[in-house]
């Protein structure tokens, strides 16, 4: 069995097909398909570490009824839209 | 109703972790350097700390974490790593002025230096948690903690000029020596924001089965037990600036001088009340420190823990307040002075602070831990702005108060 | 799920509610022409160490070599099979009693823990 650590992933860079940087691997989303546990996504953090403190501080002072408004939109992308050739440098495919 | 008698969750945690030595100590000093005028951070630390208990045990009732639990959880061992680590060193400090604390009272009452008491209490404190029950420690400590009331009772007597204190729990600012001020004022919230206190209270949540049926008595027992230890806290102060600062004795130099503080209202009961008081509430502190180190390490690293559970059965847990306990008797045994331990491990907790209450608040306003009892913006502001001040202060007066100029 | 919201880093439980350690680590195996699949759930201190990096890793376990307990080096692997359900803890269809996680807990349980009088 060929195995790796998944959890080795989580926080890599990931870069666009033109080499420009998208974000970081903040998740791993899978499903259970066929009795296997099959990692069928990945979810891209595309704020830095900044801008995501203003939003959570934005979102913390604000009430309830404001809150859901300033909620960010995650960046699923799915496994096969990725290159892995090299397990370290994911890239998005064109 | 039964669930209100859980109060003594809450005043044990206020006694252990918020009335204590470094309450005891901060507060005295404060009264007796600047009189009334540093009651407001005895009452924004309480204040403070009434949020961070209340969101501690809504925490624990609601997602069935401890907070240390939590932040792992979502965070992940590399956030939890710094904050682990900086935690387990400043208890450990705060442990040994604690253990200064009880040594100190025996010392009081026996005439035999502190230095020989240390290991004794670590002893016995060791003792109490290898057979006690968690009910017992809550039970125990708060029944006997009750003697601390001894100085609302003081200040009353007292008669201060009350006008004159409700003027001071409003912050103001220092005539003169600006930095020991603010100093004390570190010190006092560090004293009052302990994360001990609320870790502490998380892990006792669990212990005792809290459920969401427990939202309410939660917020009462919270706000009730932190009043106990501020008001407390408060009346310290209150009678140091009379006792102390009214006869021109502007410094706390040495230990041996606090006991003072209760002579005028009681005359040779004083003693004895002030020697009871410093002795237990130290002594409560001392078990809920050592039991922090434990719940700390059992749940960074996903060990069984349970103070119900026989030592045997959880040996990872037993070792690490056994190892807290004696090594936190070594600084007091070799002669550290308690009262100048206490003032840096408080002002050091202040410093603390926000590694430990960031990722905890950040867990508060998470739906997915807290469905719909998330925090609002009162309690967000509340707690971020206190601890943001505690830091400050504290990053700013220890170096100056240690290695900076005259 | 969320791999590392929902099992990455949660309590391990196991089918008697005992707490035998935290999800460290996570094994997928790579297969050719389709997707990933989670095959075991990994927990010690080596790969608690490897978060943060190979040379962590590397000193932890040479710190552990040197303590003499180079068992506690191999990483304890849990089947994803074995896995009953995911909530608040990640709990297993496995008697911890069974496995190595308690090893060094057991060993303090008799070498120090049964000697001191009151443990039980």
């Amino acid at each position: 069995m060929n195995t790796f650590n998944l959890d080795e992933l989580v926080g890599l860079r990931v870069a666009a097909a033109d080499g420009k940087r998208v974000g970081r691997i903040s998740e791993l989303i899978a499903e259970e398909r066929g009795g296997d546990c099959v990692v069928y996504a990945v979810r891209i953090e595309t704020h830095g570490f900044a801008s995501r403190v203003l939003r959570w501080m934005a979102m913390a002072l604000s009430p309830a009824s404001v809150r859901h408004k300033l909620a960010q939109q995650p960046l699923d992308v799915a496994w096969d839209k990725l290159d892995w050739a090299d397990l370290h440098q994911p890239r998005i495919r064109q | 109703m039964k669930k209100l008698l859980e109060i003594s969750l809450g005043v044990v945690t206020s006694i252990g972790g918020f009335l204590e030595m470094g309450e005891m100590s901060t507060a005295a000093q404060a009264g007796a350097a600047f009189h009334y005028q540093l009651l407001w951070t005895v009452v924004l630390g309480t204040v403070c700390i009434t949020f961070l208990t209340e969101m501690s045990g809504r925490f624990a009732a609601v997602s069935g974490h401890t907070i240390v639990d939590g932040i792992r959880d979502r965070f992940g061992i590399k956030v939890l790593a710094l904050p682990f680590v900086s935690t387990a060193i400043v208890s450990l400090l705060v442990l040994s002025a604690e253990i200064g604390g009880v040594s100190v009272a025996l010392e009081f009452a026996t005439g035999i230096g502190y230095q020989w008491w240390a290991l004794p209490v670590a002893l016995a404190s060791w003792l109490f948690l290898w057979r006690g029950t968690f009910g017992m420690l809550e039970k125990g400590v708060s029944l006997f903690g009750l003697v601390t009331l001894c100085f609302v009772v003081a200040i009353i007597r007292l008669k201060p000029e009350w006008t004159q204190v409700a003027a001071a729990a409003v912050p103001s600012r220092p005539h003169g020596q600006a930095a020991t001020y603010w100093f004390m004022a570190a010190s006092i919230l560090g004293a009052s924001l302990s994360p001990t206190l609320f870790l502490f209270y998380s892990s006792g949540a669990i212990e005792d089965g809290w459920d969401r049926s427990y939202l309410g008595p939660n917020r009462v027992i919270a706000a009730l037990g932190m009043l106990f230890g501020g008001v407390i806290s408060a009346a310290v102060l209150l009678i140091s600036a009379h006792v102390l600062n009214g006869r021109g004795i502007l410094d706390v130099q040495d230990f041996h001088q606090l006991p003072l503080l209760l002579v005028d209202a009681f005359g040779m009961w004083g003693f004895v009340l002030f020697v009871a008081s410093l002795g237990i509430a130290s002594l409560g502190a001392a078990l809920e420190v050592a039991l922090l180190e434990a719940y700390l390490f059992a749940q960074t690293f996903g060990w069984n823990w349970g103070q119900d559970c026989p030592p045997r059965a959880n040996p990872g847990f037993s070792l690490v307040y056994t190892c807290a306990l004696f090594v936190g008797a070594v600084p007091i045994a070799a002669g550290a002075d308690p009262l100048k331990l206490t003032i840096f491990s408080m002002a050091l907790t202040a410093v603390n602070l926000p590694l430990m209450v960031a990722p905890f608040i950040v867990l508060m306003n998470d739906e997915h831990y807290m469905g719909e009892h998330c925090n609002g913006p009162v309690s967000n502001v509340a707690v971020i702005g206190i601890t943001g001040l505690a830091f400050l202060l504290g990053i700013v007066t220890l170096p100056l108060q240690y290695f900076g100029g005259t | 799920m969320d791999l590392v919201q929902d099992v990455l880093d949660k309590q391990i439980v196991d089918k008697n509610g005992v707490r035998m350690g935290r999800v460290d680590g996570l094994v997928a195996e790579m297969r050719e022409g389709q997707l990933p699949r989670l095959v075991f759930i990994e927990t010690g201190t080596v790969v608690m160490a490897r978060r943060f990096g190979a040379r962590a890793q590397r000193l932890m376990t040479a710190l552990l070599v040197r303590l003499g307990a180079a068992r506690k080096t191999t990483p304890y692997r849990i089947a994803w099979k074995d896995v009953r359900e995911i909530g608040v803890d990640i709990e297993l269809d496995v008697d911890s009693d069974d496995t190595p996680v308690h090893d060094w807990q057991r060993w303090l349980r008799e070498r120090a823990i049964d000697r001191i009088p009151g443990a039980r």
